[in-house]
């Protein structure tokens, strides 16, 4: 990492900002927030949009009663309004050893560049932004926040994390379900290395718990392509477990299996209300987020 | 199974080196740190089946190939009955070409326009050119020192006219077989395919009178259990219609002979071409065999000193020629050798010739050492019988030289007075051949004057063709022809104590017609190409100029000493009688001699094509050993970055 990167600032994409600024991120399901802002809200509110006709019941607040209708039909109505607050997106970066592989760049610095980027994209718009480790046993949860230090705090966290644990990914998901009470958007930046079956299972945990999860499934270019003309000793970056091969001669299978493991997370994901992302290392973040913030904003559309 | 490059076998010590490579491969690998294992392991535990199989078929094939190398370099020889795991060192094969050079090998060959003897040239360098491993050695039939033949040969080149060139002879085929048996077994060839080129004309085998020496060429065959191997290929000539002219030399009377294949009537232009002049005979020939008399022809050319006959072209122009010396003075030279100075004088004035020349005088004691004999035509010889074992008189009469003999006067009269005790008695001739020879009637009919002949004394001259006989049937004069030349032999001597042969009314006749002929057929210096005595006028000029025509080999006019000499194409060549398969294959009794028809002798360039296919079979599994080692094309790059 050069110099200049070494600044938690660094590890925002200025070029994905620049292009990204102004548009809304919006969630696409109901969030609970303390605050009012652009995001749906689970429960009913002021603003000017419409919600439904309610009958009055004694107690209420008379103020809200539809008195024209009241003037026809001689009954109480209470006309109701979508309230709009604040999201809460809890960011989770995936630690394992094996986010540090990478060609160019690692897996994991693009994961954390991702995530400062969209951090700030978030927090810009008045959204309450948190963090965690997934897979690091110490305690590096930063909860959700929109004031101003926390993007600083966050960027500090984000840029001191280091890829050298083990593989937790799936309990640490069901520990990230369990510990965020109020509605959220997690997005879960990770290579997904695990058995699908078993992500799966944690969000759908997730997805229980009224959480919106967005998964950020990350590759290196090699692994997409996985171009080797030599025998290679592959080594294990989790376990150390190494293994002689001739590529050429399993590229094929290889290729197919790894297909399988995609399509099955997209598909589940789909089935779950999930979001999917595959994004590869080797291209610009400005337009690998390009898919997420489009998929936003056609959410605040409708 | 042997092999020509035994020492390359330890190339199959090669075999383990794929094997070494493989593991080499295997510590040369680079390591690399990957993420995604579970795929690769998932992977590997999937395709590890077919690719074990993969590894093992591409090691089997390097393997095979290199096998495939090793033998194509060792070079097997396959024999017939040898055990196949006999893995000795072979010598390569010597292939021995034996061409016919017979006259006869200029006829056209059959189909082609070439003559024989090209044709088999082309055969046996395109030969040449299959025999990969080996020498290539030409044998002809004339008797020249076999040559070896690369590939850069060109066999119809100028430079070796003189060693393939067409030429006038006749051929011993299997005298040239002996040779070139006797040719290996001095060089020490242990394998050789010996291929002759023929055809097969009865005159160049004469399998009777060569019986012995093609049983001896079928032991040795047969010793060598088949690593001398003998191919014949036969060489068919053309059926076209064709014309031959021959001398033959039949006895002291030459004649020509014109053969037609065809016996309709035809009217040819014979031409007659002398030193000086040029004239054509128009023939009418009406049978297959026409003879034309030599002194016929002869009187066209008087004066000359040589006379050729040409026949109108037709396509072997090889046998369209023949030669005749010929005399330019009409007189004869003679000698005349006597005991006895009466006899010389009447001997000396019967004998002068038509320019009024009379004969030389020698004595008989000089005879022996003298070579003079060279320089005149019919020597008058009289004394015992025993001279004529004389080694000057015979070498006189051997070249055509003839001899008149009269009896001893001292001996022989003592002798024949003791036998004959009626000398007082009177011999007379009583018979002759009236119709021909030197007896004959005269042109207008009159006989020789035998009648008005008394002979007192006789003595029994040479035995012989009796020409006259006494009234007692024993004979008077006789005829005797050793070589070329002829002795006549008399029994009595022209001296009043023995005959009234004297007064000359018979004797001058006989002597004057003995002259005559004897300037013909001396004259007449005409041998055979290819013969031993060729090879003795090898410093003689061809009358053409041509320097590269040898009497040995070319028929033609040579001029030596002064004197022309004519070399004629043997009469056998036009011959058109042929060998079968059958008689040759009696002949030769051995199971390595073949009847070779197609020339490409497959036999010979079997074991090229066993190497060919080593090396054929080296690629096909280089091929497919690339086929399965190769890695998978990459695909090509995609954008990988999907959202």
């Amino acid at each position: 990492m050069s110099k200049e990167a070494k600044q938690p600032f660094d590890l925002i994409d200025r070029a994905a900002v620049s292009r990204f600024t102004g548009d809304p991120l919006i969630g696409t399901l109901p969030m609970e927030g303390s605050v009012s802002g652009h995001h749906r809200s689970n429960h009913k509110g002021s603003s000017v949009e419409f919600a439904e006709y309610r009958e009055y019941t004694p107690g209420e607040d008379p103020r809200r009663l539809d008195w024209r209708v009241m003037a026809r039909t001689d009954r109480l109505f209470l006309k109701e309004f979508e309230a709009e607050t604040n999201l809460r997106c809890h960011f989770s970066l995936d630690c394992s050893r094996s986010m540090s592989f990478g060609e160019t760049g690692s897996k994991f610095d693009y994961g954390k560049k991702i995530i400062a980027t969209l951090a700030y994209l978030f927090l810009r718009q008045g959204d309450a932004v948190g963090f965690n480790l997934l897979g690091s046993r110490k305690r590096s949860a930063l909860n959700a926040k929109r004031n101003p230090v926390q993007l600083q705090t966050l960027l500090q966290l984000v840029q001191d994390a280091e890829p050298n644990q083990e593989q937790l990914l799936v309990p640490s998901l069901h520990d990230l379900a369990e510990s965020v009470n109020m509605r959220a958007l997690f997005v879960i930046v990770s290579d997904f290395l695990d058995e699908p079956s078993a992500i799966m299972k944690a969000i759908h945990h997730c997805r229980d718990r009224k959480h919106e999860v967005v998964l950020v499934h990350l590759f290196d270019i090699q692994e997409l392509e996985f171009i080797f003309t030599h025998p290679t000793r592959f080594i294990d970056l989790e376990d150390g477990q190494s293994l002689l091969t001739e590529p050429a001669e399993i590229r094929k299978e290889y290729l197919f299996q790894l297909e399988k493991h995609i399509s099955f997370l997209r598909s589940e994901c789909l089935e779950a209300g999930s979001s999917y992302y595959k994004l590869t290392t080797n291209i610009p973040l400005s337009e690998g987020l390009d898919a997420f913030v489009s998929d936003r904003n056609s959410s605040a559309r409708r | 199974m042997s092999f020509l490059q035994p020492v390359a076998l330890f190339g199959f010590i090669l075999v383990i080196a794929p094997i070494l490579i493989h593991l080499l491969n295997r510590l040369r690998h680079r390591r690399q740190e990957w993420a995604a294992m579970r795929f690769l392991l998932r992977a590997r535990e999937k395709s590890s089946k077919s690719t074990k199989l993969r590894h093992w078929l591409t090691l089997l094939l390097r393997m095979l190939a290199l096998i495939c190398l090793t033998l194509l370099i060792a070079q097997p020889v396959f024999h017939q009955g040898e055990s196949w795991l006999s893995f000795t060192g072979q010598k390569p094969v010597t292939l021995v070409c034996v061409l016919d050079r017979s006259a006869s090998m200029e006829r056209i060959a059959k189909g082609t326009t070439s003559s024989l003897r090209k044709l088999s040239l082309n055969k046996i360098l395109s030969l040449s050119k299959k025999q990969d491993n080996g020498r290539v050695v030409l044998f002809e039939t004339t008797g020249s020192s076999p040559l070896i033949i690369d590939q850069k040969l060109a066999l119809d080149g100028p430079s070796i006219e003189s060693f393939l060139g067409p030429t006038d002879t006749s051929a011993n085929l299997p005298g040239t077989l002996k040779n070139v048996f006797g040719w290996l077994e001095r060089e020490s060839i242990s394998n050789a395919r010996i291929c002759i080129f023929s055809d097969l004309q009865s005159s160049s085998w004469k399998l009777s009178q060569n019986a012995v020496t093609l049983q001896e060429l079928a032991r040795d065959l047969e010793q060598r259990k088949g690593k001398w191997k003998l191919q014949l290929c036969p060489l068919e000539t053309t059926s076209l219609s064709n014309r031959s002219i021959s001398l033959r030399p039949q006895k002291r009377t030459p004649y020509f002979l014109i053969e037609r294949s065809e016996t309709g009537e035809e009217l040819i232009s014979l031409e007659i071409q002398s030193e000086a002049t040029r004239s054509y005979l128009d023939l009418n020939l009406t049978s297959a065999r026409t003879i034309l008399n030599s002194s016929l022809i002869s009187e066209f050319c008087k004066d000359q000193n040589w006379l050729s006959l040409s026949l109108p072209n037709d396509l072997s122009l090889f046998d369209n020629k023949a030669y005749l010396t010929l005399s330019r003075s009409n007189s004869t030279v003679s000698a005349i050798s006597t005991e006895n100075e009466l006899v010389e004088r009447i001997l000396r004035a019967a004998a002068q010739n038509k320019e009024g020349k009379k004969p030389m005088i020698k004595k008989l004691e000089d005879a022996s050492n003298d070579s003079d004999w060279k320089h005149f035509d019919l020597w008058l010889l009289q004394g015992n019988l025993s001279i004529l074992s004389n080694s000057s008189i015979q070498a006189f009469i051997n070249e055509g030289g003839a001899v008149l003999h009269f009896p001893s006067t001292t001996i022989e009269e003592a002798k024949e007075g003791k036998r004959n005790p009626m000398d007082s008695e009177l011999f007379s001739v009583t018979q002759w051949n009236e119709n021909q020879g030197i007896l004959a009637n005269s042109s207008s009919g009159h006989s020789l004057p035998f009648s008005f002949l008394k002979i007192k004394k006789r003595q029994t001259p040479l035995e012989g063709e009796a020409l006259a006989f006494y009234q007692d049937g024993k004979p008077f004069l006789t005829k005797k022809e050793i070589g070329k030349g002829i002795i006549y032999s008399f029994s009595t001597l022209p001296l009043e104590t023995w005959s009234n042969l004297e007064n000359g009314f018979v004797l001058v006749p006989i002597i004057q017609r003995i002259l005559s002929t004897t300037k013909t057929l001396s004259t007449m210096n005409f041998y055979a190409c290819g013969n031993e005595d060729a090879k003795r006028f090898q410093n003689a000029v061809p009358i053409t100029g041509d320097k590269s025509e040898t009497p040995f080999l070319h028929a033609g006019i040579y001029l030596k000493n002064g004197k022309y000499f004519a070399f004629n194409r043997p009469a056998p060549e036009t011959d058109p009688e042929r060998i079968t398969q059958k008689e040759m294959k009696s002949s030769i009794l051995s199971e390595h001699f073949e009847w070779q028809r197609d020339p490409n002798l497959t036999a010979l360039s079997q074991n090229s094509e066993n190497w060919k296919l080593f090396l054929l079979l080296g690629i096909l599994l280089l091929l497919a050993e690339t086929y399965f080692s190769l890695p998978a094309a990459p695909k090509h790059k995609q954008a990988v970055h999907e959202f």
